[in-house]
């Protein structure tokens, strides 16, 4: 029962990032971003053009986002099994995880403040809830390059039999913590590729975070079958 | 893993490192590119802007510092050699000899950039210069996460034998050194030289 929940818990994480993904992009239309460089009535005026869009697309985030609890869950404990306990690893992975969930839902809401009511008050005030809203959701970054670390040094020193991680997946998550770095940066820039609609603060460090979460859902459910398979035959 | 001994001569051909090595340097070649087309993308928006400021670059340094790592480069494979055939005491020189390379890159980029932002040339100057200083401090940033692979390399030269681990490591990190080198080749050429 606990394996099979874990599965579900695999598939939790590609599910919450297909629904916010669809929320922000598609129902919200935030995707490509605002230009940081947008004067404040342009900002103004999208929000007062899309307001009831960007309503659903705050709602439809913030529930969906929720979803990644037992993802983060299943990592944790697969990293127990990894290191066999409950050591460094698996709580410095629990405390870096704390922030996941908080890190997509907190900052949604002042684009839902944004959409509240653009049209009845000045337009830099709308900018200013905007700018809130792109330097905090590009912001945090450190916390999930905290997770791929210990992620990457469970997928080395893993003893379980079958193992838990492929040694490649370590890598990845090198990877991937290398790519996330620039996101930090994102309160320095008003323009540019470092600024939050740029290619190395936003795309690069967005598609890796999506290529992060498609393939830790593949690898924690390929161990868990093998697992349930080894459980079975003994 | 795959058990594998390694001697000089081996009869089968292998990947060098364990192949999830891989898995980082292609996807850090990968971004790289994906760079150099941003860079390529942007230089074609405002060409004589990118023009004139790639001629304040100072090309001797440049070609200085590409001379440096390819010699770092020299000393790690000599030193993966010696470590293959045991020879120790030239192992642990050839990596501290390509450390010290890498540090006179550094100390070299230093001298480029604190140049560059005194003649005015600063990354806010205009958007060929924000591109140089965020390329080049990327692949400054992936020159010391590559003294710190150089390093760990060092620590395992000293050892009597090598495991098949511990010799994937160290061919990783060699590899990842000489990553670090090709990089370095492609973006001297796109900044300094393409005109």
């Amino acid at each position: 029962m606990e394996l099979t929940l874990q599965r579900i818990g695999a598939w939790a994480g590609t599910v919450m990032i297909l629904l916010y993904g669809t929320s922000f992009s598609g129902i919200a239309q935030l995707f490509p971003p605002l230009s940081p460089v947008s004067s404040a009535d342009e900002i103004a005026a999208f929000f007062t053009d899309h307001k009831l869009w960007v309503r659903f697309g705050v709602s439809g985030a913030l529930l969906s986002a929720a979803l990644a609890l037992p993802f983060l869950a299943t990592i944790v404990l697969r990293i127990r099994r990894a290191e066999r306990r409950f050591g460094m690893l698996s709580m410095t992975q629990l405390m870096a995880a704390t922030v996941f969930v908080p890190a997509l839902i907190f900052p949604q809401f002042f684009l839902g403040v944004a959409a509240y009511r653009p049209e009845q008050r000045s337009a830099e005030l709308t900018q200013a809830l905007n700018d809130v809203f792109w330097l905090w959701f590009i912001g945090i970054v450190g916390t999930i390059i905290v997770q791929n670390v210990t992620l990457a040094i469970a997928a080395f020193v893993d003893q379980g039999d079958p193992p838990t991680f492929p040694r490649w997946y370590g890598y990845l998550n090198l990877w991937v913590a290398i790519l996330s770095l620039p996101g930090c940066v994102v309160v320095v820039f008003n323009d540019g590729p470092l600024a939050w609609n740029g290619v190395f603060a936003f795309y690069i460090p967005g598609l890796v975070l999506v290529i992060w979460l498609f393939s830790t859902t593949a690898v924690m459910l390929k161990s868990i079958r093998a697992e349930q398979a080894a459980l079975a035959a003994a | 893993m795959t058990p594998h001994t390694v001697t000089a001569s081996h009869p089968a051909r292998r990947i060098p490192g364990e192949s999830g090595t891989w898995v980082f340097l292609f996807g850090d070649m990968l971004v790289f590119g994906a760079f150099f087309v941003t860079f390529l993308v942007e230089r074609a928006k405002e060409p004589d802007v990118f023009d004139a400021a790639r001629t304040t670059l100072h090309l001797g340094v440049g070609v200085l510092n590409t001379l440096v790592l390819l010699t770092s480069s020299l000393f790690v494979v000599l030193a993966l050699t010696a470590t293959r055939t045991g020879a120790r005491t030239l192992a642990t020189r050839a990596v501290v000899a390509a450390m010290g390379c890498g540090l006179v890159f550094i100390a070299l980029k230093v001298f480029e950039y604190v140049s560059l932002a005194g003649a005015g040339h600063g990354p806010g100057a205009n958007h060929f210069y924000l591109y140089y200083f965020i390329l080049t401090g990327l692949h400054l940033f992936h020159v010391c996460l590559g003294l710190g692979a150089l390093a760990f390399m060092a620590t395992q030269t000293r050892r009597d034998e090598l495991g098949a681990t511990r010799t994937a490591l160290v061919e990783g990190a060699a590899c990842f050194w000489h990553l670090v080198d090709l990089l370095w080749i492609f973006l001297f050429a796109l900044l300094y030289l393409v005109s």
